[in-house]
């Protein structure tokens, strides 16, 4: 850290005041919150392994975060606008995968928007910027103008029984997934939902003191896992391996590359909007500068891994490790680099 | 067949006069009512007569069953009631009988029955005596146990094509009932074999078609056993015990704490049929050889050679080998039962030859099995067993490729069915099955190499008891099996080529190593051709006769081309122990020789009995010849030998070796024999080999100066003299006398070579 004071001492943020953070306790959770379906242990499971989540973990993103040209108050300012989990980002990576990682949480399960605020003094000079995600579900349209629901204590306006404050579309990047991936995360979490009501079946039949007739874990457990094989094959997901441990080591890999190729798509669509929304912060502040995040894999690398697990010209082990590397931790950069 | 036809035949032709005797010559006349009750004295005398057929047939039954098999074990004594001539008599009876009984109930309440019941009645009846005529021709067969071995073979068969058909390959309850209809089958055939046993003083015919019905139910089960899933109820459950070294920490943990063993797994066991079988067979062939001989249990060898030669080609190794090992054990009882002293019992020995015999079937069969396995691509059955699981047992079913692809397929079906394609490549898929299918063949060869190492250890205790006639035979049996490993070895390694080149390097897997079976098959060899040198002064014979092999005569020719390739190998050791051999059996050679050959003319008695004498010279010049080439060989201790025999000064040995040599090359006699001359091809082929520069023919000086002389005498495709020359001059000649009158090829040699003799004999040209 380069500075200690807090830059947005004697600055007024422009963004209507109230935030999203919903508790559960209140009254509207629920209405807005229908969508986080698949609990159990396909959701944790989908939160911890899907690897989309960064509950619990840094996000793995495979980019590098460069200003071009380099100009530290654009660093600063860029720094500034993100509030990581632990404080200010060191880095532009740590920075923007902070963002990244907060995008994807909700974007899996709908669109996402990312708020620019600018944050102006007392000439009405906008001196810094702060980014705020904001889950698609809380964004909605009165009158022909965008709002967004907050919690009842934070606005007396309420629309279909929601409060809400009237937001500035303009200072939005709005963005979903592509339609092809947004199906599939909508096929796997149905399934998961499902797999997650079926998955102590056993354990139920056992501890009512049913007759367990033909019935065996490990068929049961199989059948759960034809079922969400073929339900998340879109995804290429292995739940833990778990879907692929008793099949042969190619299909793992397959599956493998598969879940690589749907992680960098989200990684692009992701990055793709970081970077619009940064822009837009630092064009507020009259900075040219320019962040450039550049992919280290595309889908090109899955093509030719796929291509060679097909002829047999690279070893299982290397093409797993090569899935897996596809979207590792951002590259860190030093302050002097 | 006959019969049935007959039968026909007869029914069409009484219908047709029943037809043209009709009151209305129409077949509406057999729709009609009889009402005159004479009927009801026809049937009644018929179902009668048939009664007391029946009575008849089972109050014999029982007597033969109280009498003969008073001592059979139940399950005999069932055998007895399913024999196949009985079974049909007794249906035919109760056919006939069931009918009557019909007609008269229903004539009783007021049912009159129609003229083509009645006719059916007639001819049910007309069937029973028939068959009873054909039980009367067979009757004796009841008093035959042997007779009765074709229900449970047929049984059998019966359970093991249920068990590899299409429903046991999914479903277990037929897999279990295959089995349990199969255990007794056999439990009958053995407790048959028992009785048969217990009762004794047998006929030769009985066990030996007891035998023929079990080798062809075994050879029609190595057919239907490939299509058995490997995890079948078919198969009788063996316990697994766990290696403690290797057993996963839970189970270690949890036996340690409550001080309890590891719980055996129970695995398939795939030679639960043929270890049966082979008790049977030996069983069988004990009989046999009790009640007939030698001949009598020897006779079924070559039924046996082709149901093991058959299961090889199956890559059923295991299963050839363990018959095999019944025929050993068999086979030796024969030996060992027979005094040695019968050795001129031809079949004493080929039981002795026949404990190694079947062995070069199995060889054949497996490496023909090998070859047709490592051929097509082994990834189609794969595919195929996407689309109908049960195909994967139509590709010869190979047991370690059979198992890999139920591992397989299931998983392949999987992955279709969640993606939508077969998402595992090819090149994986092939690579683990033909190293699997490559892990059979080495299994199977190192199997095959036990069976044969364990030759000469029955021949060394045959040696030490001194029964050289059957170490002899099972030797010889032996060489033939060892040339057999050594001349397949290039086939064998094709198959493992094949197999090896669908290997991918990328995985990262133990491959198993290709045989070397021309290292280890060699060694039976030397120690096969050693305990025939043995063998060899043992078994002289005064006379050739041609009532019995000639094993004398046989093992000093094998010796002698041994003797002579050990020399050009280089095989020191075994070269100077064969020539040793040789050397020491020329005296008795030349007696039996003169003995054989005494009716003969006298041309013919002389020609026969040099060629030994050159022989042994023509050896001796190849260990000159090779001390050259190899600057290495036996020379010194052949010379040394000869020096003992020659003593010192001239020598009468000598000279009458050298007369002989004379005779041997005169062309009156023939000259040199084709064996020489291919001897001498050969060692042409080994300079050639070996990158020596030959002369041209009539061109010596072109001849490579770095070769010895001698050498390059040798070295022509055409020379003056022969090896056997050699020898003379290099060995022979400072211990003639000078009168004696030299071959005229040893005194081109000696003119070639630039030695000077002063004896009679000298070359003119010097002289």
């Amino acid at each position: 850290m380069r500075r200690e004071e807090d830059p947005f001492t004697g600055l007024v943020g422009t963004r209507p005041p109230g935030n999203e953070w919903y508790s559960p306790e209140d009254p509207e959770f629920s209405s807005l919150a229908t969508q986080r379906a698949p609990g159990g242990m396909y959701g944790s499971w989908l939160e911890g392994d899907l690897q989309l989540f960064p509950i619990g973990s840094q996000p793995r993103m495979s980019f590098n975060a460069t200003l071009e040209p380099w100009s530290e108050a654009a660093e600063d300012a860029i720094l500034n606008s993100i509030q990581g989990r632990y404080g200010t980002p060191r880095t532009l990576a740590d920075a923007v995968e902070e963002l990244a990682g907060e995008c994807m949480i909700d974007l899996l399960l709908g669109p996402v928007a990312i708020e620019v605020e600018a944050f102006i003094d007392a000439t009405g000079t906008t001196k810094a910027f702060k980014l705020h995600v904001v889950p698609g579900r809380v964004l909605s349209r009165r009158r022909g103008r965008l709002i967004r629901f907050v919690p009842s204590f934070q606005s007396e306006k309420v629309h279909r029984r929601l409060h809400y404050v009237e937001v500035d579309e303009s200072r939005l990047v709005r963005f979903d997934l592509p339609p092809t991936e947004r199906a599939a995360v909508r096929q796997a979490l149905r399934a998961l939902a499902l797999a997650s009501d079926q998955h102590f079946l056993g354990v139920d039949l056992l501890t009512s003191g049913a007759p367990m007739g033909a019935f065996t874990f490990d068929d049961h457990q199989e059948l759960l896992n034809a079922y969400l094989r073929r339900e998340t094959r879109q995804l290429g997901w292995d739940g833990r391996n778990q879907f692929v441990e008793k099949m042969l080591p190619p299909y793992g890999v397959w599956r493998a590359l598969q879940f690589a190729r749907f992680q960098i798509r989200v990684r692009d669509e992701i990055l793709g909007n970081i970077d619009r929304a940064i822009a837009m912060g630092l064009d507020d502040l009259g900075i040219t500068t320019i962040l450039q995040i550049m992919s280290k894999f595309d889908e090109a690398a899955i093509d030719e891994a796929e291509k060679e697990l097909a002829s047999g010209t690279r070893s299982l082990s290397d093409l797993t490790r090569l899935a897996h590397q596809m979207l590792p931790r951002a590259e860190r950069q030093t302050p002097e680099n | 067949m006959l019969l049935s036809a007959l039968g026909m035949y007869g029914l069409g032709l009484l219908v047709g006069v029943l037809v043209a005797a009709s009151p209305v010559g129409s077949i509406s006349w057999f729709g009609t009512k009889v009402t005159d009750d004479t009927f009801r004295d026809l049937v009644g005398a018929g179902i009668g007569a048939i009664a007391s057929l029946l009575g008849l047939f089972f109050a014999t039954l029982g007597v033969v069953a109280a009498t003969v098999y008073g001592s059979a074990p139940p399950s005999v004594r069932a055998l007895l009631f399913r024999e196949p001539q009985g079974v049909a008599y007794v249906r035919g009876v109760l056919r006939a009988f069931t009918v009557g009984v019909c007609i008269l109930t229903a004539g009783s309440i007021g049912a009159d029955p129609t003229p083509l019941l009645l006719l059916l009645f007639a001819l049910l009846c007309l069937n029973s005596i028939f068959r009873l005529m054909v039980l009367g021709t067979r009757i004796f067969n009841f008093f035959d146990p042997t007779r009765l071995a074709f229900d449970p073979s047929a049984r059998f068969i019966t359970a093991a094509k249920l068990a590899s058909g299409a429903a046991a390959r999914v479903d277990k309850g037929t897999q279990v009932a295959s089995h349990g209809r199969a255990r007794p089958a056999l439990a009958a055939f053995d407790d048959l074999l028992k009785f048969m046993q217990s009762r004794g003083g047998g006929t030769v015919d009985g066990p030996r078609r007891v035998a023929d019905l079990l080798l062809d139910m075994t050879q029609q089960y190595t057919d239907v056993k490939s299509r058995i899933p490997s995890q079948s109820e078919w198969w009788e459950r063996s316990a697994r015990h766990e290696n403690w070294l290797t057993l996963d920490a839970t189970r270690l943990h949890v036996a340690q704490v409550s001080s309890t063993a590891v719980e055996p797994k129970a695995v398939p066991d795939r030679l639960w049929v043929e270890r049966q079988v082979a008790t049977m067979l030996d069983r069988c062939v004990r009989l046999a050889y009790a009640a007939g001989g030698t001949r009598a249990g020897t006779a079924l060898s070559m039924q046996a050679a082709v149901a093991v030669q058959k299961m090889a080609y199956s890559l059923q190794m295991e299963e050839a080998l363990l018959l095999h090992e019944s025929w050993v054990s068999s086979m030796l009882h024969i030996v060992g039962n027979t005094p040695p002293d019968s050795a001129k019992d031809p079949f004493r020995a080929e039981a002795a030859e026949q404990t190694v015999l079947p062995l070069t079937y199995i060889w054949v069969g497996f490496v023909e099995g090998a070859l047709r396995a490592s051929g097509p691509p082994l990834v189609s059955l794969a595919h195929r067993g996407v689309d109908d699981p049960a195909s994967i047992y139509e590709g010869g079913g190979y047991v370690r490729v059979v198992e890999t692809l139920e591992l397989f397929v299931p998983k392949l079906r999987a992955e279709k069915a969640a993606e939508g394609q077969v998402v595992s490549p090819d090149w994986w898929l092939e690579h683990f099955l033909a190293r699997d299918l490559a892990h059979q063949l080495n299994a199977s060869n190192d199997l095959m190499r036990t069976a044969a190492e364990s030759i000469n250890g029955r021949v060394a205790r045959w040696l030490a008891s001194a029964d050289y006639d059957a170490a002899a035979t099972a030797s010889m049996a032996g060489l033939e099996l060892y040339d057999l490993f050594r001349s397949n070895a290039r086939r064998l390694t094709s198959a493992f080529d094949s197999l090896e080149a669908r290997r991918n390097e990328q995985v990262d897997v133990v491959w198993p190593r290709t045989p070397d079976n021309l290292s280890w098959a060699g060694g039976l060899r030397d120690q096969a051709l050693r305990d025939l040198r043995i063998c060899l002064p043992h078994l002289r014979t005064e006379r050739y006769q041609s009532s019995r092999r000639d094993l004398h005569g046989q093992i000093y020719q094998t010796l002698f081309s041994a003797a002579f390739h050990a020399i050009l190998s280089g095989s020191k050791e075994l070269a100077f122990e064969l020539y040793t051999a040789i050397f020491e059996e020329l005296d008795g050679l030349r007696r039996r020789l003169a003995s054989d050959l005494s009716d003969a003319e006298p041309m013919v008695q002389v020609r026969f009995q040099v060629a030994p004498i050159a022989d042994l010279l023509e050896l001796g010049g190849y260990a000159r010849l090779m001390q050259d080439v190899d600057d290495d060989g036996i020379w010194s201790e052949v010379q040394q030998r000869w020096q003992q025999a020659l003593g010192s000064g001239p020598s009468e040995f000598a000279a009458r070796m050298v007369i002989a040599l004379g005779i041997a090359e005169n062309p009156w006699t023939m000259g040199m024999g084709l064996g020489r001359t291919e001897r001498r091809m050969e060692f042409q082929q080994l300079l050639k080999d070996r990158g020596v520069k030959r002369p041209a023919r009539g061109d010596f000086s072109r001849a490579d100066q770095t070769l010895s002389p001698i050498v390059r005498a040798f070295a022509r495709d055409m020379s003056y003299a022969d090896v056997a020359d050699l020898f003379v001059v290099e060995m022979l000649l400072p211990y003639l006398a000078p009168d004696v009158e030299l071959p005229q090829k040893t005194k081109s040699l000696m003119h070639e070579l630039g030695i000077k003799w002063q004896g009679g004999g000298a070359d003119d040209d010097e002289t």
